[in-house]
């Protein structure tokens, strides 16, 4: 997987230094700074979920979220990714760890595709440009879209 | 403006200064044998090690598509909005959303303005949620094409059904935009 991501991105940068030399090093820039910006919240997160991850006992994460956990496991993930903010530099990441924990692909979806389509702390913002009955039913919605692909995820990765 | 920077400055020097102290722990914790610190530690650098692999190379390829492709080509074809063609074009534009729902209901608000019609601007919102470009860089990366081709070739038809289906609901009700 790692190995993919690697050739794409030589190439793609390689075809863009011949095409264009200084948009190429605009784009390195952007990204150094972009990299910059997150690194503090970056190892901090990492290093609360370190801290979680290492103190709660194993079985505690396997029960919620865990192979087994099914309807209930989606539903937490659900919950927290429907009430939290967070880019996907973090969430990916987070994800992937969760992932080597043996926890599965479906629990992982239901938390990420909540955290895109389900804004708790953004429907005041939502709710003034829709007003309030169309906001919650927008939201609603994107809940039912996110069981629903969850489910198919499990089905898929035979999980 | 001025006393908003200083606030996030502080609260990067207290995200740093845990840091410190996070760092300071798992060396203590490995001096004396501290299981649950040193099971911290092994956690938070293997983690550290496989985001080194991916994060730079990610972000890259973030820059290049920043550099390369431009936002204003897109909202130029959503003109001729009308039928599939606008679905479409919406797909594309919500691509390029960055900052998520803070920048696609303005967005969206300016297409009404350009008369789009409305199942074509509940489509994009949907679509911003879940095929925001970067994001899906990230994605892939970390939990690999194959779960982000199921979850896009899930997510998308469906949210296109929902702006469809909100949106012609609204169209008989009259619906506008509050002002913002």
């Amino acid at each position: 997987m790692n190995i993919g991501l690697w050739i794409l991105t030589t190439v793609l940068l390689l075809l863009s230094f011949i095409k264009d030399k200084k948009k190429t090093i605009l784009a390195g820039k952007k990204a150094g700074k972009k990299m910059l910006k997150m690194s503090v919240i970056f190892f901090f997160v990492m290093a609360l979920f370190s801290l979680a991850l290492a103190f709660m006992p194993p079985e505690l994460l396997n029960d919620y979220i865990g192979q087994k956990s099914g309807l209930k496991g989606i539903f937490i993930a659900l919950g927290f990714g429907s009430i939290s903010v967070m880019p996907g530099f973090i969430a990916f990441p987070l994800g992937a760890t969760l992932r080597a924990q043996g926890v599965p692909y479906y629990i992982i979806g239901a938390f990420t595709i909540s955290l895109m389509t389900i804004g708790f702390v953004t429907f005041p913002l939502e709710k003034k440009f829709l007003g309030i009955k169309v906001a919650v039913i927008r939201n609603f919605l994107s809940l039912i879209v996110t069981i629903i692909a969850a489910i198919i995820i499990k089905m898929v990765f035979g999980e | 403006m001025n006393n908003n920077n200083s606030k996030k400055g502080k609260k990067k020097y207290i995200l740093i200064l845990f840091i410190g102290i996070f760092l300071l722990f798992i060396a203590l914790s490995y001096f004396n044998n501290f299981s649950e610190g040193k099971k911290t530690g092994e956690m938070f650098f293997t983690t550290l090690y496989g985001m080194l692999k991916i994060l730079p190379f990610a972000f890259i390829l973030i820059g290049l598509f920043e550099v390369w492709v431009k936002k204003e080509t897109v909202i130029k074809h959503l003109g001729d909005n009308s039928g599939v063609k606008g679905y479409f074009w919406v797909l594309i534009l919500a691509g390029f959303t960055v900052g998520g729902l803070f920048t696609a209901f303005p967005l969206a608000e300016s297409l009404r303005k350009k008369e789009a019609s409305l199942k074509v601007i509940f489509a994009y919102l949907g679509f911003a949620g879940i095929v925001r470009i970067p994001m899906t860089i990230f994605e892939i990366s970390f939990l690999g094409l194959p779960f982000t081709i199921i979850r896009l070739s899930v997510t998308i038809p469906l949210f296109l059904l929902i702006g469809i289906l909100i949106g012609s609901f609204l169209d008989k009700k009259g619906f506008e935009f509050n002002k913002g």
